[in-house]
Formats: structure tokens, C-alpha cells, sequence
């Protein structure tokens, strides 16, 4: 993949010519709701077979829609796409034997957590005996001990993922898509199902596809992401390659002295605006609150820094924090999905505050990334 | 039970699911009540008459009426079957498994006839201490399953429509009560239609395919020297072909059923 004019295309060289070794392979996805807007726009990527692929992005990036292609829920309106070697459009039926789903929405039988996962299994076909020890052992292992005999629609939102995700692991499977899987989810049983994942991914080669707002996740989980926005492929490489190909910037975190928050003069604008004057490599990704502290991203932290200081003594402001932390994904997704127009483009979305643009482009040409690492 | 065909794993779903106590009450326990506060009721002022050459009690009569109502029930079952799967996100995940909209499809229609089959044999067990003259023959036996069975397909075709076309949850309900009023009430499943009655009732009844189910159990249910007296065999072919058209008209709607509801 190459970057050029803010956009990435991709080189596709040889590899649709093999996408039976690809557990999903896209080519030139889009899809259409009413035949007019595209809420999904040429988007191209493979994943490999036991791979774990993350699939972010901000509400309404297209997400959802392609994991509903991707599971033959809906038809795709344009576009080439591969499941395990099958073809999307003519092997629905072959493909879903061989996947299993936990989609965004929450879904069950009017029944216990017990006979949900029984009667799952019941459809997949596996035999009583199988799917009675099969449904032990989930219920212990996603902690349902002391729900097991109470009807799903009574359980906590935490709960109510927990079965479903854990109600998928009741068949096997080589292809897993995950939407959301964790929301509602406390820290704990967060990391539970996430090891879960990692270990059915790297001990039995599951394939995982998942799509999830919390990018501390992905980084801990995924081989790989995938950034949409506005329908389209926005970044797509390892979560290390893109941290350093984004992050030839740094982040630096600055807090200046809390009583200038309550102050009537708009000081960190004051201060942001001067800064510009002296130093044009910086981007303002994280406008402070409270309690987090305003974060620069610049290729050149050190001159950043002098800048700040001289910047602080000038307009006789206190810093009370000055940190430069290693780009983390998420400045990565801030990077990858920040709107290429103004500050103003964003004000108007109401994301004014997460990120505004002062100098995108000179952060943006640092580099490539490929479609297949 | 693993190698059973999609749509009968999903029919033996269904009903497991949608067998709960108060689905029950509401399938099996309207059709038991009526069964028994009108059986009751009116079997005191009710005088026997004839049809056909037959002569009915009241009871006898009425047990007809309740089997082939009870089509109607198992139908509103398999509209709510539908309508709680897209409610509650089952619909799209039984679609994301290996199975075919028209299997999903098989498996309602497939447990509203077993519901209506069930529920039937049941209310029979009820109305035989009651009095009602039951009169089992192989021709009998046919017209009785037969009716029932397209009884139950063309009830929940259309409680599949209504439910493929209806979100809210009271609009569902609400068009529900309307049409099993209808439907039960303008017909003869509980009381001869003849020339005194209303001619508008009188055309409802006539169009109104429970009129032609209940005909098809009653015919099943005297002597079989009585079977043709009874039911035309016309009647038999206007119920085929409702239930053919509504099925076609539901399976139409239903293809384009969008897979999340919310």
C-alpha cells in the first residue's frame, strides 16, 4: 500500500490469484443501502488464516455493514469477496458451516443461559451428550456459574455478552467475527475473553475478525488493523508499523497550571496559537480536560519541547506537566481518521475537543503501509 | 437428532422456545376456555339440529369450531415467532448460521402444524367428557389433519406477513386481537352460518378460510356416511387456494424481511 495525496491505495500484486490461502479476501468492496450513498467505498484487504484482524473505526465507519457482508447477511452491491476460498455471492451455505458470529446486537432465546447454549448447539447439530459437556465447560469458563438457571433477558448487559460470545465457542469453527464483543464488559472478564481469543487464535489457528472502539484491545489482540472512516480503508498494517510509521510523530502531553482551566482567557488557545507561530510540525490530537492533559504530536519532540517552555515563560503560564509518551494506537486512529479539512469541519461533528488539525499535512507523508505484511 | 433435516431442527427449536407457560395458556388454554364455558353455556339453550343428514348437539358442533380455531392460534404462534426473532436479534443469527431463509420459513410453518396438531388432540381429550359425539374414520382422520394442517398454514402465512411488515410491538399485538376476532367470530366455527344471517357477515364468513377448516374437521368427525353431506369438497379447494395465495403473499413479504430491527 502506498500513500499519496492523504489517501492509500493497494498494491494487490499476486495475491488475489491465490485467495484460497487468505481466510477473507476483498477486492473492491462496496455496498449501498438505497443504491445512492455508498456506506462502504472500494475497500480492498486480505486476512490470513490465523490471523487475529482488528476492524476500527469511529460510529458509522462501515464497520458493522462489512462484517454483515462478510457473514452473508447481506448481499454486497459491488465487489469480489473470498471466505475461506468460497465465494461470497455463490457459497453462502458453505461459508457460514464454517464461521461462527457474535454480532453487535444482542440476541437470544426466550430461555435460560443454560438452554441457550444448549439449544445452539442443538442448531449446529452437535449431539446432546457433546453440547451438555461443551456448555459445562463455557459456562465455567466465562464465569455464568451463578446465572446458569436464569433466562438470558434478565441477565446484566456484562452478562448478556458474555453468553454471547461464549455461546459461539459451542461449535467449532475456523473463521470467528466478533462485533464489539467486549462492550459492556468489566476489565477483568475483558482480559479473560481476550486471552480466550488469543489463545484459540495462536493454539487451534482460529482466524479472528473483530471491530471495536477500544484501542487498547486491539493493540493487546490484534496481528493486524484495519482503520475505516466514512466507509473507506483509512490504514491497514500491523499495530507496531502503524504506531511507527504515524509516529514518526511523538505524542507530548502538557498540563498547564490548573488554575488558568478556570480562567475567562482561553489561555491553552493563546498558548496553542504562539506555538503555531514558532513551530509548524505539530498537531493538536487531544484538547485538554480536567483531569488528561493536552497531547502534541510532532515529528521533532525536542524542538516541541523548547518551544513550549519558551512559549510558557513568554505568556508567563506554568506548566505543571510535560511528558513525551511512545505513539500509542490510538494516536494512530486519531491520525487516520482526522477529517483532512479544518479544525471548523470538525467543531461541526462535535469531535473539536479529540482532534484538531493544525499542520495534518506535514505529519501524513511519512511513509506506507502494505495490505499484506 | 443431529442429522435431522435444517428446517425440522429448527421447528423442534421453536417450539422448544416458544413453549413457555404463558405461550402455552394463550395457544392451548383460549381455545380449551372457550371450549368449555361455551360448550357449557350454550348446550342448555341450544336445541340439536341437523346438517347434512347429521344431527349435532350443540357440543358436538362446537368441537369443530375449537379444533379449527385452534389453526388460528398456532398461527398467531408462528407470527410471533417471526416477529420475537427479529425483536430480540435471533433472526439475523440463526441467518448467520448454516441455514436458508426458507428453511427458517419451514421451521415456523413446520411447528405452527404440530402446534395446531398437538393442541387439537389435546382439546379433543377435553371435549369427549363433555359430551361431544366424536366419530373416528380413516376419510375422517384425513379431513380432520388435512384441514388443520392448512388451516395452520394459512393462519401463520398470515401472521407471517403481519409480522414481517409490523416493528412496534403494540401495533403487533393490537392487529393480532383484531384479526383472531375476526376471523373466529364472522365464520361458522361456532355457530351455522344460514340465510338470517347479515349478508355482509354472511360474504366474511364465506371468504374466511376458518369457515372451510372448521367444515373440513367437523365433516371428519361424524360418520363417514355423513362426510359429503357436510363438506362440500369445493370448500376443500377454496382453502387450498387461500392458503396457497397467502403463503405466497407471506413467503414474498417475508424474502424481504431486513435483517436487524432495530
Amino acid at each position: 500500500m502506498q500513500i499519496a495525496d492523504g489517501k492509500e491505495t493497494y498494491s494487490k500484486g499476486g495475491e488475489d490469484s491465490n485467495a484460497q490461502s487468505f481466510a477473507i479476501s476483498i477486492e473492491n468492496l462496496s455496498h449501498s443501502y438505497d443504491g445512492k450513498k455508498y456506506v462502504i467505498s472500494d475497500v480492498s484487504f486480505n486476512v490470513n488464516r490465523g490471523e487475529i484482524f482488528g476492524l476500527l473505526g469511529p460510529n458509522g465507519a462501515g464497520k458493522t455493514t462489512t462484517i454483515k457482508i462478510l457473514t452473508t447477511l447481506i448481499q454486497p452491491s459491488k465487489g469480489n469477496v473470498k471466505i475461506l476460498g468460497f465465494d461470497l455471492r455463490k457459497d453462502g451455505m458453505k461459508i457460514r458451516r464454517r464461521i461462527g458470529v457474535v454480532q453487535q446486537d444482542s440476541s437470544f432465546d426466550f430461555a435460560t443461559v443454560r438452554q441457550n447454549l444448549d439449544l445452539y448447539g442443538f442448531l449446529w447439530g452437535i449431539p446432546k451428550e457433546e453440547r451438555t459437556k461443551r456448555s459445562i465447560e463455557l459456562i465455567k469458563m466465562f464465569g455464568l456459574e451463578e446465572v446458569a438457571n436464569q433466562r438470558a433477558f434478565d441477565l446484566s448487559g456484562g452478562q448478556q455478552r458474555r453468553l454471547q460470545v461464549a455461546r459461539e465457542f459451542i461449535h467449532d469453527m475456523d473463521l470467528l467475527f466478533l462485533d464489539e464483543p467486549t462492550v459492556g464488559l468489566d476489565p477483568l472478564m475483558r482480559r479473560r475473553i481476550l486471552d480466550l481469543l488469543k489463545e484459540k487464535a495462536r493454539k487451534e489457528g482460529l482466524t479472528i475478525l473483530f471491530t471495536t472502539h477500544n484501542l487498547e484491545e486491539a493493540d493487546y489482540l490484534c496481528d493486524r488493523v484495519a482503520i475505516m472512516d466514512k466507509g473507506r480503508l483509512q490504514a491497514l498494517d500491523t499495530v507496531e508499523r502503524l504506531k511507527r510509521i504515524y509516529g514518526g510523530t511523538k505524542a507530548i502531553e502538557v498540563i498547564l497550571a490548573s488554575s488558568v482551566l478556570n480562567s475567562e482567557i482561553p489561555i491553552y488557545d493563546n498558548f496553542f496559537r504562539k506555538l503555531r507561530e514558532v513551530q509548524v510540525d505539530v498537531e493538536v490530537s487531544k484538547q485538554p480536560t480536567d483531569s488528561e492533559p493536552a497531547v502534541i504530536v510532532s515529528k521533532h519532540p525536542e524542538k516541541v519541547i523548547e518551544a513550549i517552555i519558551s512559549v510558557a515563560n513568554e505568556q508567563r503560564v506554568k506548566i505543571e506537566w510535560l511528558n513525551v509518551r511512545k505513539s500509542t494506537l490510538e494516536d494512530v486512529f486519531i491520525e487516520a481518521v482526522a477529517p483532512s479539512g479544518s479544525s471548523e469541519e470538525v467543531s461541526s461533528q462535535g469531535n473539536a475537543k479529540e482532534s484538531t488539525t493544525i499542520a495534518k499535512s506535514s505529519t501524513q507523508g511519512g511513509g506506507g503501509t502494505s495490505a499484506n505484511s | 437428532m443431529s442429522s435431522l433435516p435444517n428446517s425440522v431442527r429448527l421447528a423442534w427449536r421453536n417450539l422448544r422456545v416458544n413453549t413457555d407457560p404463558a405461550s402455552l395458556v394463550v395457544i392451548l388454554g383460549l381455545p380449551a376456555m372457550y371450549l368449555v364455558f361455551m360448550g357449557t353455556m350454550y348446550v342448555s339453550i341450544i336445541p340439536p339440529f341437523s346438517i347434512g343428514g347429521f344431527e349435532f348437539s350443540y357440543a358436538s358442533y362446537l368441537i369443530g369450531g375449537i379444533l379449527a380455531f385452534e389453526s388460528v392460534m398456532a398461527g398467531t404462534m408462528g407470527g410471533s415467532m417471526l416477529w420475537a426473532d427479529r425483536r430480540f436479534g435471533m433472526f439475523s443469527q440463526i441467518l448467520s448460521l448454516p441455514f436458508t431463509r426458507t428453511q427458517y420459513l419451514g421451521g415456523v410453518i413446520l411447528a405452527t402444524v404440530a402446534a395446531s396438531l398437538a393442541g387439537s388432540l389435546a382439546l379433543v381429550a377435553i371435549a369427549i367428557p363433555m359430551g361431544s359425539s366424536i366419530h373416528v374414520s380413516p376419510v375422517g382422520l384425513v379431513s380432520v389433519i388435512g384441514s388443520l394442517i392448512l388451516g395452520g398454514i394459512f393462519f401463520c402465512s398470515l401472521m407471517l406477513f403481519v409480522a414481517a411488515k409490523v416493528d412496534s410491538n403494540n401495533a403487533y399485538n393490537s392487529i393480532q386481537i383484531v384479526i383472531i376476532f375476526i376471523v373466529s367470530f364472522v365464520s361458522d366455527a361456532y355457530y351455522p352460518i344460514n340465510l338470517r344471517t347479515p349478508l355482509p357477515l354472511r360474504i366474511i364468513s364465506y371468504l374466511n378460510p376458518l369457515t372451510y377448516v372448521a367444515d373440513g374437521v367437523r365433516a371428519g368427525l361424524v360418520p363417514s356416511s355423513n362426510f359429503f353431506a357436510i363438506l362440500n369438497p369445493i370448500e376443500t379447494l377454496v382453502l387450498l387456494v387461500e392458503t396457497i395465495v397467502m403463503f405466497l403473499v407471506a413467503y414474498r413479504t417475508y424474502a424481504n424481511v431486513k435483517i436487524n430491527m432495530t
